[in-house]
């Protein structure tokens, strides 16, 4: 035996973690067999569930970019490229979220063309999207366009809602380093900055021909509300 | 007995009620969530197991359609290694939907290649809802690609290229899986041209792992080893958990002469994916090699270990293992090793009584017990004689050097002259034979049993040749019918046989007994060698007269 009894902190955090995301997805069944049987009987206390269904969605999330970040520190950050169907991936996206976001009346629609086929870590950004799909339940109001096309050698995924928007610090463009709305400092206000982080790494660990992959976010859109974009090249 | 092997009809949800599915994980909450699920979509048969080691033995008992497994299962096999073992043991095959279940994020998982690559993934927590729409997804591509499948294990590489485009044709849909597919083919067809402008026009459109890695492999096999170091490297750096491309790097550094460096890449995969019993096994032989004894130690130990409960345990690794510590002056437990070895394989497989035999020869000389040398040796000559199995070829050869250095030459050369006359065409086993006659100082005198060993093949084989152009086909068939019964493992006899039958047949009218002798040699040449150059166009000339499928190719049905 080598130096293997003595654990890393970071380790006994990491394992702690794994083991606490496990029983949050037993929660996460647990509640949606729940709310499947209270829509058989249509029974009323349905929003608290989907509440809590957000709050679990969050955690999960939470978890999931914190391991991620921590194995990306033990060793570089591994992306699996392959050529997918982006329709396909957001629709699945959307098959996760739908009974959530209908829950509060939440309009999602979806425009993107059935041969756009492009190479990314699907993974990764089905991650990203889930999360900024579950997030539009508490941000956007009641309407939520999900949109993907080929732009300039990019693919660009566009969430735009009828919310307020973003505040002003969280309006950034990743490609640019300074001003305080690209700073890493704002990322660190809520989770939701932290979101944003992790999305940026993400985005930018998907390069080609010298170029890298980038997130803004902006105000306006067709519905005048926020608007998240993934630009990957 | 599983039901989507043989329905061609298109799925529904409706049809999952049907279909047998094993659930594994080693969180028992978890198979209870998910079993519910299933039966909430209307599957009635569902059998789990907590384990890789379980999920395997239920697995080789009977077939199922659908596998969900979990990635990490705790201290024994993972996903990916369940998954590799069912699908080298054809527990599984083509149709066979196998879900990979994975808990966080696949950072810390150990991705499979090409065939090696599961359907799908899904990601805890899922729903009732994702898993039938990944399901119904699967099954959905598994039948539109499935015509293509199955021409390919016919080999009848130009029509599955022809489905191909036809498939792209009617849409993008399934782009990706005929992108790969495609590649498959142009490898089978060994045009390695052809199949590296293709790998470079894919890896173009975005650098997956499975493209550079079939890119790689297509220069290694032209020779170019800088550069498929190159890719291999390129495509590590991209991916570190794309474990075949450790070996195959590791295999480039070894042929350019650096066993040092190959280690050392194999040292590196093996801190990432430890359980991987072939790796280990690959490592314990090259740092034998190096001399670095307690790496091989260390290595094939753990390969002991990893395969108490594997199919893909070997001999070689308790015999590796016994020559590394007879090296490193411990003959004793080298016995004891190879005492292990004897209680962990059948005494009915000779291959390994042999290899243990021949080992346990060495050690004893190492130990002057010279009486007890001979004596295992002569066990094992007499475990040979005694089966009707076949003995692979590189046992057979150290089988053969122990006797010759025994003392009993004749016996020993016999073997070697029976052996080079199976595999005549077999330049690896040629050029391993002239090294062991180098070895043992008997260059000159091993040249001469060679050249005489493969000149008799060939003249045998060139009479019956003659027979087919001259036109004589009755006589040539009857010809290659003896020739076969004299040299039944020769690849090239069997061909020409099956050859000689075929135009026999074409000329002269079909009978059912010289269908079957076709398809008999036909059989041979594919289980000698499923990669035989001539084989797609025998199966070419075989489609002509007959339309009966050769069971022994196909398993996708």
């Amino acid at each position: 035996m080598d130096d293997s009894d003595t654990l890393e902190f970071s380790d006994i955090l990491a394992s702690t973690m794994h083991d606490t995301k496990n029983s949050l997805g037993m929660l996460y069944n647990t509640l949606d067999t729940l709310i499947g049987q209270c829509q058989e009987k249509g029974c009323p206390v349905q929003k608290d569930h989907f509440l809590l269904q957000y709050e679990l969605r969050r955690l999960n999330h939470n978890f999931i970019r914190m391991l991620s970040l921590y194995k990306a520190k033990k060793a570089n950050f591994p992306i699996s490229l392959d050529y997918h169907s982006v329709s396909d991936c957001l629709d699945e996206a959307i098959v996760v979220n739908e009974p959530l976001l209908t829950s509060k009346g939440i309009d999602i629609e979806l425009q993107c063309a059935a041969d756009l086929f492009w190479s990314f870590d699907k993974e990764l950004i089905m991650g990203i999207l889930d999360s900024m799909l579950n997030n539009a339940y508490l941000y956007t109001k009641d309407k939520l366009m999900v949109s993907a096309r080929r732009e300039d050698g990019y693919l660009v995924v566009q969430l735009e809602d009828n919310g307020p928007g973003y505040p002003d610090y969280f309006l950034m463009d990743s490609r640019r380093k300074s001003g305080s709305a690209g700073s890493h400092v704002s990322f660190l206000t809520g989770s939701t900055g932290l979101g944003l982080y992790f999305s940026v790494l993400v985005a930018k660990s998907h390069t080609r021909d010298g170029r890298e992959g980038f997130i803004r976010t902006m105000n306006g859109g067709i519905y005048n509300g926020s608007v998240f974009s993934l630009h990957l090249p | 007995m599983a039901y989507l092997h043989k329905d061609p009809i298109a799925p529904t949800v409706d049809k999952l009620k049907h279909y047998k599915v094993l659930v594994v994980d080693d969180f028992v909450n978890f198979r209870r969530t998910v079993k519910g699920m299933l039966a909430g979509l209307g599957v009635a048969n569902i059998v789990d197991a907590f384990d890789g080691e379980s999920a395997l033995l239920r697995l080789s008992a009977s077939k199922y359609d659908i596998i969900l497994c979990d990635y990490n299962l705790g201290p024994g096999k993972d996903g990916q290694q369940v998954f590799e073992e069912a699908k080298h043991y054809k527990y599984i095959n083509y149709m066979t939907i196998f879900m990979m279940v994975t808990a966080e994020s696949s950072m810390d998982m150990v991705m499979g290649v090409v065939e090696y690559m599961p359907d799908d993934y899904l990601m805890k927590p899922f729903t009732k809802q994702i898993l039938e729409k990944k399901l119904l997804s699967v099954l959905e591509k598994k039948i539109a690609l499935r015509e293509i499948i199955q021409t390919i294990e016919g080999m009848d590489y130009e029509k599955a290229l022809t489905l191909c485009d036809e498939t792209i044709g009617k849409g993008p849909k399934h782009i990706r899986e005929v992108l790969r597919i495609k590649g498959e083919i142009f490898e089978k067809r060994g045009d390695h041209q052809q199949t590296e402008a293709f790998y470079k026009e894919v890896s173009a459109m975005g650098k997956m792992p499975w493209a550079l890695f079939g890119l790689g492999k297509c220069q290694y096999q032209q020779g170019r080893l800088e550069d498929a170091k190159e890719t291999f490297t390129q495509l590590i750096k991209m991916n570190d958990k794309v474990m075949a491309a450790y070996d195959w790097l590791a295999k480039i550094l070894d042929a350019l002469g650096n066993p040092q460096e190959a280690q050392t890449i194999l040292m590196k995969a093996t801190e990432i994916s430890p359980r991987a019993l072939k790796r280990q096994r690959e490592l314990g032989a090259i740092a034998h090699r190096n001399q670095d004894l307690k790496t091989a130690v260390k290595s094939l130990r753990t390969a002991i270990t990893h395969g108490k409960n594997s199919a893909f345990k070997a001999p070689s690794d308790y015999t590796t293992l016994a020559k590394v510590l007879v090296d490193a002056d411990s003959p004793q437990e080298s016995l004891s090793v190879l005492g292990d070895a004897h209680q962990v394989f059948p005494r009915d497989d000779v291959g390994a009584a042999v290899q243990i035999g021949l080992a346990e020869s060495v050690v004893y000389q190492k130990l002057n017990r010279q009486e007890e040398a001979r004596e295992s040796i002569y066990q094992a000559i007499r475990a040979t004689e005694k089966s009707p199995e076949k003995v692979p070829a590189d046992v057979e050869l150290e089988l053969a050097k122990a006797l010759i250095l025994s003392g009993d030459q004749d016996k020993g050369k016999e073997i070697v002259r029976k052996l080079i006359q199976s595999n005549h065409e077999n330049e690896g086993l040629i050029t391993d034979t002239k090294k062991m006659f180098e070895g043992i100082n008997m260059a000159q005198e091993g040249q001469e049993l060679l050249d005489a060993a493969v000149e008799e093949v060939v003249e045998l084989n060139n009479q019956g040749v003659q027979l087919v152009k001259q036109g004589e086909l009755a006589k040539a068939t009857s010809y290659f019918d003896k020739a076969v019964e004299k040299l039944p493992y020769n690849t090239l006899i069997n061909a020409n046989a099956a050859y000689a039958c075929m135009l026999d047949l074409k000329k002269n009218g079909k009978t059912s007994e010289g269908i079957r002798k076709t398809q008999k040699y036909l059989e041979r040449v594919y289980r000698n060698d499923p990669q035989y150059r001539d084989l797609p166009s025998l199966l070419t000339v075989y489609r002509e007269i007959s339309k009966e499928p050769l069971s022994w190719m196909t398993a996708t049905l």
